[in-house]
């Protein structure tokens, strides 16, 4: 091995480090610590003149490792690793943070900041390179879903350069918006709007549109997917002009799914005029197989010899676009879903141009299912919108509307949709229908008055819960929807990397927000496979003591273990994302993550007694970075350890930090916001850990607290009374 | 912080408008509502679901459900001490079923009963149903007993009425409840 040459950068920052710290009895202190051959101090490290200063000294002194002790990792770690990064590897630079851990937040803190830069000098004995890997992912994307978000996205990605693969289950793209008579709040035709995008979907050279097509199953990982999927037979090729005689002669009538089963088609069909691909269809089931149609086809795009064809489609990223279904009225039996003229709102929609209105009264009931604890708690967003919506249409077209609603929720600028309603003449009846009965006769109770009242309608049209329609297998929240990242900072990514969320399999979505959602997801498609993919290299490696027990697996949330009892197990280092989760449940230590459990051992064995914290890098140090520029103070004994995540800390770490310190703080995410979802393990760890602790009578020396990257007061709070009460001081 | 489950916060508190004094021993009738088995008033958004289907609105009693609910968490109690609405529920429990909060608005009903009850605010018909519970083991005394023997059934029906037993055993438990505490009816 290497002679360890270690050298130590001691930043004043003018008065903020110098104000409370002895800088130049810290060098002297230094000075003595084994393997370190230069200290130095400077006023300011990260100025130009101080920038140069270290890369010279470095480079004379042939330094190996790099300890910089001033601020915050936060702030200048990234400077200073590529500053160094020709000369030294990123993982032998080392920030200690002396200022906002420290200085700002003690005084007389020389040794607190002696402590500090002592932990940093022995975890980097202890490093080891990281080697950072590049890959070209492959330049093409699949885009599950043909709706308009699964359009939008794939038009989009075509434009950026990208080969896009459109899935889509029906027999056309077009999706739910096909089926919507005009759509809110400019009342265009929904079609008019829609269609364009559809033919330039299909003409687009970049867009494969496999229709009629299903996924099967999906294999490799960001920048490399293997996408299987089964393409069913259409019996109809290219040279389909869409004529329509073919459907004029089969004699087989059955229910138009397209129109939610309310009107017919025949066994050869398009499901609309506007459909894309252009090409009419057989349905197989309800083909009788007369032939008929192929005696009048004129330009021979009949084959009925066509097969099921499974493909393998390679492509770098996915976007799921599967968009929504409704709830099942059936489900909701009072509201009188199957009685004649109770239809749901997609169903109402379809019929809207095709009923005779003129005098009939409708009831819209908003919130059938949606908001409800018995069905779904969730607002489905769009329905006080489209109710609306429907509702002028069908005033347009004579009939006496009613809304019943609990609160209108017209967001933003759609308050002006609201009051047009309003104005045109529209019945708003604050109250939740209860109950539709034969005769249409609907129960209510108009709130605002207090009066309860029984009124007979034509038509009820429910507006029922938007469900997600994803038959897809990424992480899902409660109610099914996918679940992304961050519900506000990442919205469209998913927990499977490379794996997009567009429109309303996320949550429930307009067609704005929809659209919103797919530029979003083209945007992040390119911003992740043009170029390389660097891989952060923090991720996990299992050493040759695995005993394949399989618990890895089992506990990884992103799916990167992969493998089984007789092959053995191996990460996937373009899913990991290095929690260090599996390490911490490995029982015998096999598998190795960034920092090492040695690494981490070498802080603790050098903190000098006190309080060991280890900290969150998400949040927790964020933290206690907010406390430091407050200056708010707190006991000196606290000395923090970064972690990737809370579920990094594993029961051998307390248990060895017990050893050279009193106590030992756990600081991570709320178990919401866990950026790993990973909390839980670790919560369950210490659970278990704190059993025994309890046998020795120190399970009060160990904490769990949860808090926001914003939370310094609560950082402070917390630190302060666990020193105190580990000390048993009062006050 | 006040919380409550699943993270849903509490309404607003409206208790605030009605700026009722309030000392150690008087708590916000909401409250005392929630201890009594109504432990989702909070919850209620006034939606009227369980209005619209309720017979005590239908048949034009004055504090249904809906309104009850308002009322309380308003923190009005005295005003509602004298209503005979709480009575005359029926326990349908049709708006238990279609309330989309899981407010059980039947349980805020009985908890105002029970709360009625406690002041004494108590009609003399539910009185009667009460003696009557203890001392025959039915709330409503059995008429008929000669339609019974018309045809062919024993006087007594198998109940409480015909085993002094079970009846003995009913007012045991009678005993152990709040009724014995409030006195409302005599229990040898």
């Amino acid at each position: 091995m290497e002679e360890l040459r270690i050298g130590v950068f001691i930043c004043h920052c003018g008065l903020n480090i110098a104000g409370s710290v002895n800088v130049k009895a810290l060098v002297e202190s230094c000075k003595d610590v084994e393997d370190v051959v230069f200290v130095a101090d400077h006023r300011y490290l990260c100025s130009k003149d101080g920038q140069e200063f270290v890369y010279n000294k470095v480079k004379e002194e042939n330094l190996n490792r790099v300890v910089i002790a001033a601020c915050s990792p936060k702030m200048h770690e990234h400077t200073f690793k590529s500053l160094l990064s020709d000369v030294l590897n990123e993982n032998y630079v080392e920030i200690a943070n002396i200022r906002e851990q420290c200085s700002w937040v003690h005084t007389n803190a020389t040794d607190k900041a002696f402590d500090l830069i002592r932990m940093a000098i022995a975890r980097l004995r202890f490093a080891k390179p990281i080697e950072k890997r590049r890959f070209k992912p492959i330049q093409s994307v699949l885009v599950v879903g043909g709706g308009i978000a699964g359009i939008t996205t794939s038009l989009d990605l075509a434009k950026m350069g990208f080969d896009v693969y459109l899935v889509e289950k029906e027999p056309t793209i077009g999706g739910n918006m096909a089926k919507l008579e005009c759509i809110f709040p400019t009342m265009d035709c929904s079609m008019c709007v829609l269609s364009p995008l559809m033919s330039e979907v299909f003409n687009d050279p970049k867009i494969h549109v496999l229709t009629n097509t299903e996924v099967v199953g999906v294999e490799g990982h960001l920048g490399n997917f293997r996408v299987r999927v089964k393409r069913r037979a259409r019996f109809v090729n290219e040279n389909c002009t869409s004529c329509g005689l073919c459907s004029e002669v089969c004699p087989v009538e059955v229910p138009n799914e397209f129109d939610c089963n309310l009107s017919k088609r025949k066994a050869i069909y398009i499901p609309f005029p506007q459909a894309i691909p252009p090409y009419y269809i057989v349905d197989p089931f309800s083909c009788v197989g007369c032939k008929l149609c192929l005696s009048v086809c004129d330009p021979n795009a009949i084959d009925f010899t066509q097969k099921d064809e499974e493909l393998e489609i390679n492509v770098g990223a996915i976007v799921i676009a599967t968009g929504f279904k409704l709830y099942d009225g059936e489900r909701i039996k009072e509201l009188g879903y199957g009685l004649k003229g109770v239809f749901t709102s997609l169903e109402f929609e379809r019929l809207l141009s095709r009923l005779d209105l003129r005098g009939k009264r409708i009831a819209f009931v908003l919130c059938a299912g949606s908001r409800d604890e018995g069905h779904k708690r969730y607002c489905s967003g769009v329905c006080c919108m489209y109710s609306i919506k429907q509702a002028l249409m069908a005033k347009e077209r004579g009939a006496i509307p009613y809304v019943f609603y609990i609160d209108v929720r017209a967001l933003g600028k759609n308050e002006d949709f609201y009051r047009r309603a309003l104005r045109e003449g529209i019945v708003f009846v604050r109250g939740r229908v209860a109950e539709v009965r034969e005769g249409l006769k609907v129960k209510f109770e108009n709130t605002l008055l207090n009066k309860v009242d029984e009124m007979e309608f034509d038509y009820v049209v429910l507006a029922l819960p938007i469900v997600p329609n994803l038959p897809f297998d990424v992480p899902k929240d409660e109610f099914g929807f996918g679940l992304s990242i961050h519900p506000k900072l990442n919205p469209v990514e998913s927990f499977s990397r490379g794996i997009f969320l567009a429109g309303c399999c996320s949550s429930p979505k307009d067609i704005y927000e929809s659209i919103l959602s797919a530029h979003t997801c083209a945007i992040e498609v390119s911003k992740l496979l043009k170029g390389e993919i660097e891989l952060e290299a923090k991720f996990a490696r299992i050493k040759e003591n695995c005993i394949r027990c399989g618990i890895c697996k089992e506990v990884c949330v992103f799916n990167a273990i992969e493998g089984n009892v007789k092959d053995g197990y191996r990460v996937v280092e373009e899913v990991c994302r290095g929690c260090g989760n599996c390490s911490a449940e490995c029982p015998v230590n096999a598998i190795e993550v960034y920092p090492s459990d040695e690494e981490i051992f070498a802080r603790v064995e050098n903190c000098g007694g006190g309080v060991v914290g280890f900290l969150c890098d998400w949040c927790a140090y964020n933290a206690s970075d907010v406390a430091g520029r407050l200056k708010m103070s707190y006991p000196k004994e606290f000395k923090a350890i970064r972690v990737p995540c809370m579920a990094r800390v594993d029961v051998k770490h307390v248990l060895k930090a017990l050893q050279y310190a009193d106590g030992v703080l756990i600081m991570g995410c709320y178990v919401k916001d866990c950026h790993y979802s990973s909390n839980v393990h670790a919560l369950r760890r210490i659970d278990e850990l704190r059993k025994y602790l309890k046998k020795l009578g120190l399970e009060d020396r160990v904490e769990v607290v949860h808090l926001s990257s914003t939370e310094g007061e609560k950082f402070v709070k917390a630190v302060r009374e666990f020193v105190d009460r580990i000390y048993s001081r009062r006050g | 912080m006040e919380m409550m489950e699943e993270g849903v916060p509490p309404v607003i508190n409206l208790s605030k408008l009605a700026e009722r004094e309030e000392t150690e021993l008087e708590k916000k009738v909401a409250e005392i509502i929630k201890e009594l088995g109504a432990e989702r008033i909070m919850y209620c958004m006034q939606c009227g679901a369980c209005a619209s289907i309720c017979p005590l609105a239908k048949t034009g009693f004055e504090w249904y459900n809906k309104k009850l609910i308002k009322a309380l968490i308003v923190g009005l109690r005295d005003e509602l001490l004298d209503d005979p609405t709480p009575w005359a529920c029926v326990a349908c429990n049709r708006c238990t079923e279609v309330c989309p909060r899981r407010v059980s608005p039947f349980e805020v009903m009985f908890a105002m009963r029970r709360l009625m009850a406690e002041e004494y605010a108590i009609g003399s018909l539910a009185i009667e149903g009460l003696r009557a519970l203890y001392e025959y083991g039915h709330a409503v005394y059995m008429t008929g007993r000669e339609a019974r023997k018309k045809v062919g059934l024993p006087e007594k029906p198998p109940s409480t009425e015909s085993d002094p037993k079970a009846l003995e055993d009913l007012r045991k438990i009678l005993k152990q409840t709040k009724l014995a505490d409030l006195g409302l009816i005599p229990m040898e």
